[in-house]
């Protein structure tokens, strides 16, 4: 079999698998149009004039959909490194049968190439739609009559440069990764659960809750400017960082031994938190000096309504960008568990007992997510709405986005779950 | 006489059963398990005997017959009646370990006793108890992939045993452990029988490991095609007559 036609196949085969990657690569394409929709939409340019001359002048919305952009890139080649982990075993079947290095590579190569064809139009149409009331809100505010339709025909193009960009970067990803790893690491890739120390400097733990109480001490003591919150902020997620990875565990640990050894649920619960948690602590950090950041920029541009729609727009798709990334994650982390709930079958819980440890787990690990720079961002809400930066409304409508967001995603996080690894006990396990 | 504590009553498994192919694992099969019985189960891959131990141990439900847990059917049993039974009564052993890798060795034992109600305290003296007796005290503070095939395997047990189950259904114990190993464990599984009364259903691949138990099941197709007791046979008897049961397919492919 040709390895276009094998690729095809396991594509088609493990479609959960790839469905899942396929919806963050088009929300992540939609966001990336969207963003250069404001790039290249001619009647938000900024036009000033000077000696005679008509000059294009870069406003702050350009660099922000820019950063942003540059972003949506990150987390397609973030998502499709995961995707690849998830594959070891294929590709390590492969080598074993006798594929070679280029073979394997266009093996990835081609199932990246087919899901970006699926994804390409649709986040394309999904990114035109956001795209079209997206337009209409910013010339509302600039008090624009422009034809609802109206799209800049440059998105397009500038979004496919900036795919094939994103694919080439996957395939020397994708090459470099078959070449370096042996035929014995990828196939226990999958399994792996441990979590190395790699730090070269070993801090003791009560640093990192220094780091995260002192970024929040600048950021109380230091005198108030619009952009005064950046700093304090990624001190904070350095802190956040640190106190996932070495402090957490410990804490859990000692936690779960004193308190939940009688109690079945917690005990399981807590314990798949922290490989979560310790799974995800890239994207925890993102998500907290992202979410910060976007705030403290929305708050330094209150009196430019142009930046300012561009601000809350980046808000809302980076933060919705960063929690479908998680959604993702824990979906396919979840996807590796079902031996691990039908053991507890085994053991004696119960479906219910079962159902409630995913509840559990879920609603902690959002509650952690949304928990950890939700200090920061009220301090930094209360600054500027003090020193009237911004309004009450403002300030309680970011809070609720915040809230609310996650509270969605975390009921989308528990029914995939839930679904992934519960239906091998109602549909009964056939082991030969 | 014995009280009976499992039995099986003309059980049928079938799988995928609203689809175009369903399977048959298993078919028409009735056993009684007495209270200290040490039965194993063998026969070809694909026969259908971890289906077979896996409805007979509540973990499967059957598509037809009827399975008895002291004296009670399993269909009856509320969900939480029977997680219960597995908890107090059950400890499962598998070639797999079967260990949950989010928990170190320590809680992985923790779990069932976490199910039944016990104070902190007497879990952690148990637990202690049953690590010493199976040399794993050591590795309690590990993580499971920090330790070795053959120290997963005797985690595994002892979070089978730390419950004090009345019966240890074991699918391929020594499937993953090493010949000194593997006589280790029948060893224990043997001491138990004869000392404890506690019941065995096992499966295997191994005559020499079958050879510990008092009777064996041979399935084929889904069916117990031939059962022999031990009775008064010595060991190496017994084992003889295994080794005739498990070689009558390959024997029949002789030409002469």
């Amino acid at each position: 079999m040709g390895t276009l036609k094998f690729s095809l196949k396991m594509l088609k085969k493990e479609y959960k698998k790839s469905l899942i990657y396929i919806l963050t690569l088009c929300l992540t394409i939609a966001v990336t149009f969207l963003f250069f929709n404001i790039i290249d939409n001619t009647y938000l340019m900024e036009k000033t004039t000077m000696s005679q001359q008509m000059v294009m002048d870069i406003p702050f919305s350009t660099t922000l959909s820019f950063i942003i952009i540059i972003f949506c890139a990150f987390m397609i080649i973030f998502a499709n490194n995961f995707y690849i982990s998830r594959k070891t075993k294929e590709i390590a079947i492969m080598t074993m049968s006798g594929s070679g290095f280029i073979d394997t590579t266009m093996y990835l190569f081609y199932q990246n190439f087919v899901m970006t064809l699926i994804a390409f139009p649709l986040g394309i149409f999904i990114g035109a739609l956001i795209s079209m009331f997206v337009n209409q809100c910013i010339y509302h505010y600039l008090a624009l009559t422009i034809y609802f339709f109206y799209l800049p025909m440059n998105a397009i193009f500038d979004t496919l440069i900036c795919i094939c960009a994103i694919i080439g970067a996957q395939l020397v990803y994708a090459s470099g990764f078959v070449y370096r790893k042996d035929i014995q690491y990828m196939l226990s890739q999958e399994q792996r659960t441990e979590v190395k120390d790699n730090r070269i400097i070993q801090l003791p733990t009560f640093l990192y809750w220094f780091i995260y109480l002192f970024g929040l001490i600048i950021l109380l003591t230091s005198p108030y400017s619009s952009t005064s919150a950046l700093f304090p902020c990624c001190i904070g997620v350095l802190g956040i960082g640190g106190m996932l990875k070495y402090c957490l565990p410990n804490w859990l640990k000692k936690w779960k031994d004193k308190r939940y050894l009688t109690h079945p649920l917690k005990l399981i619960s807590l314990s798949n938190l922290l490989y979560s948690l310790q799974h995800s602590i890239l994207l925890i950090g993102i998500y907290g000096v992202s979410t910060s950041v976007m705030i403290a920029i929305m708050i330094s541009q209150q009196d430019n309504p142009r930046e300012m729609i561009t601000a809350i727009v980046g808000y809302i798709v980076v933060m919705l960008l960063l929690l479908a990334s998680i959604l993702y994650k824990y979906s396919m982390e979840a996807m590796t568990r079902k031996m691990f709930y039908y053991n507890l079958y085994k053991l004696g819980y119960s479906y219910h007992q079962l159902l409630d440890i995913i509840k559990q787990e879920v609603s902690y690990y959002y509650s952690v997510l949304v928990g950890l720079p939700f200090l920061y961002i009220i301090v930094a809400l209360i600054q500027a709405f003090i020193h009237q930066g911004i309004t009450l409304e403002f300030m309680i409508t970011v809070i609720l986005a915040q809230i609310l967001s996650a509270f969605l995603a975390a009921i989308v996080t528990y029914i995939s779950y839930r679904n992934s690894v519960l239906k091998v006990l109602k549909e009964g396990v056939r082991y030969e | 006489m014995s009280k009976e504590i499992l039995v099986a009553d003309h059980v049928t498994k079938v799988y995928g059963i609203e689809t175009k192919n369903p399977v048959t694992a298993l078919s028409d099969v009735s056993l009684t398990m007495y209270e200290g019985d040490f039965i194993c189960v063998m026969g070809p891959s694909g026969s259908g005997k971890s289906t077979f131990i896996n409805n007979l141990s509540t973990i499967d439900v059957p598509t037809k017959g009827k399975v008895f847990i002291n004296g009670k059917e399993v269909r009856t049993m509320g969900e939480n009646e029977v997680g219960r039974f597995r908890y107090e009564n059950l400890g499962f052993i598998f070639q797999e370990f079967n260990l949950l890798d989010s928990l170190t060795i320590f809680e992985n034992i923790a779990v069932p006793l976490s199910l039944s109600n016990i104070s902190s305290d007497e879990i952690k003296e148990r637990i202690l108890t049953v690590a010493k007796r199976l040399n794993v005290e050591f590795l309690l503070e590990k993580y499971p992939y920090e330790c070795s095939g053959g120290q997963r395997q005797r985690a595994a047990i002892a979070r089978a045993l730390v419950t004090k189950p009345k019966l240890i259904v074991a699918d391929e114990p020594t499937g993953n452990l090493d010949s000194a190993h593997s006589h280790e464990l029948l060893e224990l599984f043997k001491s138990l029988n004869d000392n404890d009364g506690v019941s065995i259903l096992m499966v295997t691949h191994d005559s020499m490991i079958a050879s510990y138990s008092q009777k064996l099941l041979y399935i084929k197709d889904g069916k117990i095609a031939e059962t022999i007791e031990r009775g008064d046979l010595s060991q190496k008897e017994y084992f003889y007559k295994i080794v005739d049961v498990n070689s009558v397919e390959s024997q029949k492919l002789f030409v002469d």
